[in-house]
């Protein structure tokens, strides 16, 4: 199935997990947000929240800022 | 001792960590400089693609978080922001900025004020990034935020205190801790806030772009102790017109 990553349309596997898709951006930190559809998946729930075809997600991390 | 929110922290200069030429330069800068308090953006995750590990220095220097909604370019955008650095970091302070313009990154009022009411509704503690109104500092305040951050220049301008008269009406007027962030590009301008009353400076350009940004920090470190010790001191009344004298005024030379 289809979804959108941080505006950038992939092919995922049916049933995947948010958890799943997090373990594939291959990030080394762990200060990691991910919103589906605007709403907070919060860590603790990643690996029971399945995606669904035209989910639209964001994954962001920190980086330097003022 | 600053006191933001209920928190007390001991330095009085907050510091970015944007800009440095190297995570080392950073660390040891933040180090240098005494900050207890430390900005971060956000920024969306590309696959694969390595990212610096800027927490781990900051964290083992055991300094508070603060991360901001840079890239926000409304009310909207900055309360997801909000929500997704809340919960990439586990911390509820904020630094909300708002900057629709890509020219001067001046904070839009209106859009500030709407995304700070909302996000100090839901558990926030709210640090906006404003302009140097003292209306609008009063009505972020009425919204419950925990401090108002007046710019002084345009960020990354080092351009000094150009708002510094506006800046006088905030601090007379505050209810909340004022922090002068943007455009403190020397360790001056940095005192010159503190000597005002300033409860506390930010700074990143002017450290992180330094040719020796653990110097400079240190620079900043001492200048804001140096400002707020003015501050405490009380300084003298500014007057225009006839000097004043310091010494005696006596005529001894003329029995000479």
């Amino acid at each position: 199935m289809q979804i959108s990553v941080n505006n950038q349309s992939i092919q995922i596997d049916e049933e995947a997990t948010v958890a799943a898709l997090v373990k594939a951006q291959k990030s080394q930190t762990r200060a990691i947000a991910v919103a589906v559809n605007q709403q907070i998946v919060h860590r603790e729930n990643w690996s029971e929240h399945r995606l669904h075809g035209g989910d639209v997600v964001d994954i962001v991390t920190v980086v330097a800022g003022g | 001792m600053l006191t933001i929110a209920g928190h007390t922290f001991r330095s009085r200069l907050l510091t970015g960590s944007g800009k440095f030429a190297s995570g080392e330069a950073m660390e040891s800068a933040l180090a240098a400089s005494g900050s207890e308090l430390v900005t971060l953006a956000l920024k969306r995750l590309m696959p694969d693609s390595a990212h610096d590990d800027i927490l781990s220095p900051i964290v083992n220097l055991g300094l508070k978080l603060l991360p901001n909604t840079s890239g926000a370019r409304n009310a909207e955008e900055a309360v997801f922001a909000a929500r997704l650095a809340k919960e990439a970091l586990r911390t509820s302070w904020l630094k909300l900025e708002i900057h629709p313009d890509p020219n001067y990154l001046l904070p839009d009022p209106v859009e500030t004020l709407i995304a700070a009411e909302k996000l100090v509704k839901e558990g926030f503690t709210v640090l906006p990034y404003c302009g140097a109104d003292p209306v609008l500092c009063q009505r972020l305040t009425d919204v419950g935020c925990a401090a108002v951050m007046p710019l002084g220049a345009p960020i990354g301008s080092n351009m000094g205190l150009k708002t510094r008269d506006f800046l006088r009406i905030i601090i007379e007027q505050a209810r909340v801790p004022v922090i002068v962030d943007a455009g403190i590009g020397a360790p001056s301008h940095a005192a010159e806030a503190m000597e005002m009353g300033a409860d506390a400076v930010l700074v990143n350009t002017a450290i992180a772009t330094a040719r020796d940004p653990a110097e400079m920090a240190r620079a900043f470190r001492e200048a804001v102790i140096c400002g707020r010790r003015a501050f405490n001191a009380g300084p003298g009344t500014v007057s225009v017109g006839p000097a004043s004298a310091t010494s005696p005024m006596t005529s001894f030379l003329d029995a000479l």
